[in-house]
């Protein structure tokens, strides 16, 4: 995957993976160094209704249309090849463009967006042809409906305190983007998120959060919780384990979200009899 | 196999693991079907994408795993 992920990146190929086993963090965090794996990992969600997975490993390709084009655990490398080879332009959704447009088409697809901006402005604004002025107006807008859905995403990442995904989000608007119109203050953001103590509170909150909650699932996972005093006992863990994270982060939406799980399994006792 | 089990934690609050095995199969997207978006709580190497409809006109691989 790791090969994939690095010969085809810049091709066009983006590379998600869904952990489907309840180990617990460190054992995943432990693989993903030793293999120096750079590609999301997805460690919980609700995933399963659109992609399960019966057994492992099961891979889904979607093609440039956004369709399904591959569902099975053999032979999706030759599909990948095939299905790039229509992509031109990485990230930019179509595979033709003006000539006097490719220098900009060829500048988004390495992720050099300011000088796509740069070299698709000089066409627009320029004595050119309708074509090639549409074609470089259409990168603009690519560029500008990008820069947009990412300071969205940011926006909404930390109002809802995930600010893992809010790094993420200004890293990329810091970096790739760097020099496009609103993304001038992601690098300062950026820093002034690392130095948030509220943020990096929460950060240690949802970690601690996840990794109790890990843990819980691996420990839950060699226990017959259909037998009631079993589950009393699995329930009576999982509520200790949350009211120690809400007293430990109080504060933090972490420990909001641990309340919320500890009042679960209170009512449950209850109304299970325990 | 102990398999996931953290997302229908996070979503049903540690609901045993016997209940969702008896659940029958959910078959999924099948080929030729519009890929649906993922909702996910957390991640390793977090992405700063947001949705797969963001990557229209590439070329997406989406893989179920394990350790063991």
């Amino acid at each position: 995957m790791n090969e994939l992920h690095k010969e085809y990146g810049p091709k066009g190929l983006h590379v998600f993976t869904l952990y489907c086993q309840a180990h617990p963090l460190a054992q995943i965090e432990e693989l993903v160094a030793k293999h120096k794996i750079e590609y999301p990992i997805a460690l919980d969600g609700t995933w399963a209704d659109n992609y399960p997975a019966q057994s492992l490993p099961q891979v889904w390709v979607i093609g440039v249309d956004g369709k399904i084009i591959f569902k099975g655990a053999k032979g999706y490398d030759e599909v990948i090849e095939k299905e790039l080879a229509k992509v031109k332009y990485p990230g930019l959704g179509r595979d033709k463009v003006a000539s006097e447009v490719e220098p900009a088409a060829k500048a988004f697809a390495k992720k050099q967006f300011a000088e796509a901006v740069k070299l698709a402005t000089a066409v627009a604004e320029g004595d050119f042809n309708e074509t090639a002025q549409a074609d470089a107006q259409y990168i603009l807008e690519r560029v500008e409906t990008r820069v947009r859905a990412l300071l969205r995403h940011a926006e909404m990442a930390e109002v809802q305190k995930d600010y893992a995904t809010c790094e993420a989000v200004l890293k990329l608007l810091a970096g790739a983007y760097k020099g496009c119109e609103d993304t001038e203050d992601a690098a300062e953001r950026l820093k002034k998120l690392a130095q948030d103590k509220d943020a990096q509170k929460e950060i240690a909150a949802r970690r601690a959060l996840l990794i109790g909650m890990r843990d819980l699932d691996w420990g839950a996972g060699d226990l017959d919780l259909n037998d009631p005093k079993v589950m009393a006992e699995f329930r009576k863990k999982c509520i200790a384990f949350f009211d120690k994270l809400v007293k430990d982060h109080a504060g933090t939406a972490a420990a909001e979200t641990a309340k919320g799980y500890a009042d679960y399994h209170r009512e449950q006792l209850k109304a299970e009899g325990k | 196999m102990k398999t996931l089990m953290i997302g229908l934690l996070a979503a049903l609050v540690c609901a045993p693991l016997a209940a969702q095995e008896e659940k029958p199969a959910e078959p999924g997207l099948k080929v030729g079907d519009e890929a649906a978006d993922l909702e996910i709580g957390n991640w390793i190497n977090t992405p700063a994408v947001p949705r797969f409809s963001d990557l229209r006109g590439d070329v997406i691989l989406l893989k179920s795993w394990g350790i063991n």
